[in-house]
């Protein structure tokens, strides 16, 4: 067996112990949402640029914070939002992650199909993304909750 | 008893131990001194880093300098000191600056800056104790490529902290030897960002030696030797070390490890994994490359391991062959550690990334205590380069002396 042979070997024998470590514990096999960078969605006010910052990373995108709220015409959900909740929408749609969530609610309200149970779990996973999500969900559930049809 | 008040009695009982014996009457102080140190260069023809200014976050090139000096004294009987000053990338550090109580083989008590106790490789940790010019991947402590990327390994090592242990070793007839040891350290920390997501150790080196985190690391290692005869013995060991990294205490971290070693005549076989559950402040998730997940989202998981085989050849000529690599899941974290969070540029790490290498290395005796070194490398990333290579290669030619 010559050197490229034991490395193989070698190498067959630790990627055996990884994988059984891996997924012999759980504790030690964490979970991600969506990709920020895959979902489809770009923030509010995103602007890409290229950087070249000792980091050695590629391209980066910086955020512009929006001052105007613009509902969509006939949407009685966004009108409302826009309306009573602006901060909490922009904030929204300026976070990746939140833009990312969004855009997976709406995924998700459409397939439940006025299911009540299944657009509460819409609306719940949504708000238990993160904080930003939360406040957008809290503000819609106190002032739009009939327009946005949130159980 | 609860867990608590038994680990008092153990205490206790251990500081009793310690104070019965009687100081020898007449003891006549020995002093030995000793030291290393290691020239290396280190060429990566596919290195895009190679061509642009040198940053430490890619690839440390061309010449690397290490160098260690130790005073060990044995004050009595039962007391001894070690004093080991080193300089390496990072400039001048204390290695070790403690005390051994020792009231039997059994039972030793340290105080003071040690590396605690975890794994195998962390007595071999000297350049001049082992037969590459670098370490294996999960000990890497910054000498591998894309290091920014990474982080460097799982526990990066000299890992020197101040604390105390309490270990010992018992013999089982001749033929079994069993190692203890139980430790509380300070822990590994991160203390820049304002919302951390990994250890910086940069903070563990000079003119951090203190911390604002109050809570100690905890740790402990077992490890038993099997001999037979003079020609083999086989040792099995398992380590852990369990801590916070944050100022508020709420960020864990938690180490285990596992190592095995045979050795036949003048062969020796290495293996060791080790992996590290960091816990994340996720409470931004702006600086991450992927949503937050609501249930064990907040923590990724870092796999290290390594096995090699080395074979003396002749008296002065050994081979090393060596198979290591890591192995990251969980989310990312677009800035850099020790940047306050600043999300300069993206990670080209993914949820599952690994990184893989294979080593051949030779070291040649011209004296006995200097030695040549020359290894090649080949490493397999899961993610391209800026420039798309996955694979890359890397020459290490070097010298190292001991006295």
């Amino acid at each position: 067996m010559g050197p490229r042979g034991i490395a193989v070997g070698l190498r067959a024998g630790l990627a055996a112990i990884v994988a059984v470590a891996a997924s012999a514990c759980s504790s030690f096999d964490p979970r991600v949402g969506p990709s920020q960078e895959s979902c489809g969605v770009e923030a509010l006010g995103a602007t890409t640029a290229t950087t070249s910052a000792g980091y050695g990373y590629g391209t980066t995108t910086s955020h512009m914070t929006p001052t105007t709220c613009q509902a969509d015409a006939g949407a009685a959900c966004d009108d409302c939002e826009s309306k009573w909740c602006c901060s909490t929408r922009l904030a929204c749609y300026e976070d990746p992650v939140c833009a990312c969530a969004d855009h997976a609610l709406d995924a998700c309200i459409a397939a439940a199909g006025g299911n009540a149970s299944a657009l509460g779990a819409c609306w719940s996973t949504f708000a238990n993304v993160g904080t930003v999500e939360a406040a957008r969900v809290a503000c819609q559930v106190a002032w739009c909750q009939q327009a946005c049809a949130i159980p | 008893m609860s867990s608590r008040g038994l680990l008092l009695a153990i205490a206790l009982g251990a500081l009793l131990a310690l104070a019965r014996w009687q100081p020898a009457l007449a003891f006549d102080e020995e002093h030995n001194f000793a030291g290393s140190a290691q020239i290396d260069y280190h060429v990566v023809p596919s290195e895009p880093g190679s061509a642009v200014a040198p940053s430490p976050y890619t690839t440390f090139q061309g010449f690397t300098f290490e160098a260690a000096l130790k005073v060990a004294v044995d004050i009595s009987e039962h007391l001894s000191a070690n004093v080991k000053a080193c300089y390496g990338c990072h400039g001048f550090e204390m290695d070790m600056a403690y005390f051994d109580l020792r009231a039997a083989d059994e039972l030793n008590l340290r105080v003071g800056r040690f590396s605690p106790s975890f794994g195998a490789f962390n007595l071999r940790h000297d350049p001049a104790n082992h037969m590459t010019s670098d370490k294996p991947l999960p000990y890497d402590m910054g000498r591998m490529l894309r290091k920014g990327d990474w982080n460097n390994g799982v526990l990066p090592a000299p890992f020197p902290t101040n604390g105390a242990e309490l270990d010992g070793t018992h013999w089982i007839g001749n033929t079994a030897q069993l190692d203890y040891a139980g430790y509380v350290v300070m822990a590994f920390k991160n203390d820049t960002d304002p919302d951390p997501t990994d250890l910086n150790f940069q903070e563990s080196h000079l003119n951090d030696y203190l911390t604002s985190d109050p809570r100690p690391a905890a740790g402990s290692r077992l490890a038993l030797t099997l001999k037979a005869g003079d020609r083999a013995d086989i040792t099995l060991g398992a380590s852990g070390m369990f801590g916070t990294y944050d100022p508020n205490d709420r960020l864990t971290y938690a180490i285990v490890g596992g190592d095995f070693a045979l050795r036949v005549g003048r062969t020796a076989l290495r293996m060791e994994y080790l992996v590290r559950r960091q816990q994340m402040d996720v409470t931004n998730p702006d600086i991450f490359k992927y949503a937050i997940a609501p249930v064990d989202g907040d923590f990724f998981a870092k796999h290290g391991a390594y096995a090699e085989v080395e074979q003396p050849v002749t008296d002065a000529l050994d081979l090393l062959a060596r198979a290591d690599g890591m192995y990251r899941v969980g989310n990312v974290s677009n800035a850099a550690v020790g940047s306050g969070n600043e999300t300069a540029a993206y990670s080209p790490l993914s949820y599952r990334s690994w990184v893989a290498r294979e080593t051949l290395a030779i070291a040649y005796a011209v004296e006995r205590n200097l030695r040549f070194k020359g290894s090649l490398e080949l490493w397999e990333f899961s993610y391209p380069d800026q420039a798309g290579r996955e694979t890359e290669l890397s020459f290490h030619v070097g010298a190292v002396g001991s006295f």
